[in-house]
């Protein structure tokens, strides 16, 4: 495995184990190595701006030479997109149901896996279309549940298939009717939407994308890591790495060894104080030039 | 003779392809029923995993909100049928 290969990566793990230092770290090796790269942080909880020391916000920040970083929190996204949404209905419906409509829209920010959507639709917008790096890490990875959704054809895309083939029926009934219909926005938000779940679906089982789990040698993250493995594996998603963090033993080392063998590790020693600054991040980022073994 | 023969003519094509555009508005509606059953399905008790996704589709389809209300009244054969046509995300 050489790291360099990974166009896309992400990294996931309980809360606390370092995501967002080996996320920037991994970004400091990339951007060493001369690829522009993106760290992109869509943790409500960001931290880049505390592992690169230098504020970071919704637009790509240049941290070094090849280097930039950007948090954008899925609950804005969120917001920003209902209320898009709730422009367009106050523009075409008639008076007499928009305020119910309005409240329908409103609703659905708190339906089951609006944020996990929104993430999705993040994470679709800087990896996919509107990618503009060469390498990007997310300190973030979809959970397994919007893993399996999106990786899943007869979930989600047999879904928006089926009500495509609904709008065209009922448009061709319409057309018959003499109904003139140039263009429906209907079909039109219908297959974006199935386009963009397919290249999702295509970019997270992608052999050049990368998902690793990070750890630290204790019981929690460990068994929360191995969940993840099992979760994503059911999704047919191959976890390719486990970070250990914060390693101060080599009995610490043998533990993570054990409980994830056969996936490829890299190990990164305790600090002692948590490591801000790009030059820190290069003392990490020597840790993972260390090529990894299969298993034992 | 001419004449009336003329308008008897034109009363049939009237009756004729009006009940049948009649038909096709109708079986239109129903599909568009059908597609905001699935977008507000989260009203009747049916969870939509993509709820966040379809909400994008009502101010396209809203208007007839109203009118789909009552139409559920008549809940079991409204899902019944929806069901049958699209099934659950």
């Amino acid at each position: 495995m050489k790291l360099t290969e990974f166009k896309t990566v992400f990294l996931s793990g309980k809360g606390g184990v370092g995501k967002s230092t080996v996320s920037s770290a991994l970004g400091v090796y990339f951007s060493e190595k001369g690829y522009r790269t993106l760290v992109a942080s869509l943790d409500p909880a960001h931290s880049l701006s505390l592992t690169f020391d230098t504020e970071i916000r919704e637009k790509p920040k240049k941290i070094a030479e090849n280097l930039f970083a950007v948090e954008i929190n899925p609950e804005k996204e969120a917001q920003r997109y209902l209320e898009r949404v709730k422009r367009e209905a106050r523009e075409l419906l008639s008076p007499v149901v928009i305020g119910e409509i309005e409240k329908q829209i409103e609703l659905s920010y708190y339906s089951p896996g609006a944020l996990e959507l929104a993430t999705a639709d993040l994470i679709y917008r800087i990896a996919v279309s509107e990618r503009e790096f060469e390498r990007v890490v997310f300190d973030t990875a979809p959970s397994g549940y919007t893993v399996r959704m999106l990786t899943s054809p007869e979930l989600t895309e047999e879904w928006f298939k089926r009500l495509i083939a609904l709008r065209k029926e009922a448009l061709k009934y319409r057309k018959m009717a003499g109904e003139k219909i140039e263009e429906d926005p209907v079909l039109r938000i219908l297959e974006r939407r199935l386009r963009e779940v397919r290249e999702l679906r295509n970019l997270l089982l992608s052999p050049e994308t990368l998902i690793g789990i990070v750890v630290n040698p204790q019981s929690l993250p460990v068994e929360i890591g191995k969940r993840t493995v099992g979760e994503l594996s059911f999704a047919g998603i191959e976890v390719k790495l486990i970070v250990g963090n914060k390693i101060s033993s080599e009995d610490e080392k043998e533990l993570i060894e054990r409980e994830f063998p056969q996936i490829p590790k890299f190990f990164i020693p305790a600090m002692g104080k948590e490591p801000k600054g790009v030059e820190k991040l290069k003392e990490i980022a020597k840790h993972l030039k260390v090529k990894p073994k299969r298993g034992n | 003779m001419k004449e009336w023969l003329k308008a008897v003519k034109l009363f049939f094509r009237g009756a004729v392809s009006d009940s049948a555009t009649d038909k096709l508005e109708y079986k239109a509606a129903v599909l568009n029923d059908t597609l905001l059953t699935v977008v507000l399905s989260e009203r009747l008790g049916i969870p939509n995993p993509m709820a966040y996704y379809t909400v994008e589709l009502l101010p396209y389809i809203g208007n007839d909100l109203p009118g789909w209300e009552r139409r559920m009244a008549d809940r079991e054969s409204v899902i019944s049928r929806v069901m049958g046509e699209v099934g659950e995300p």
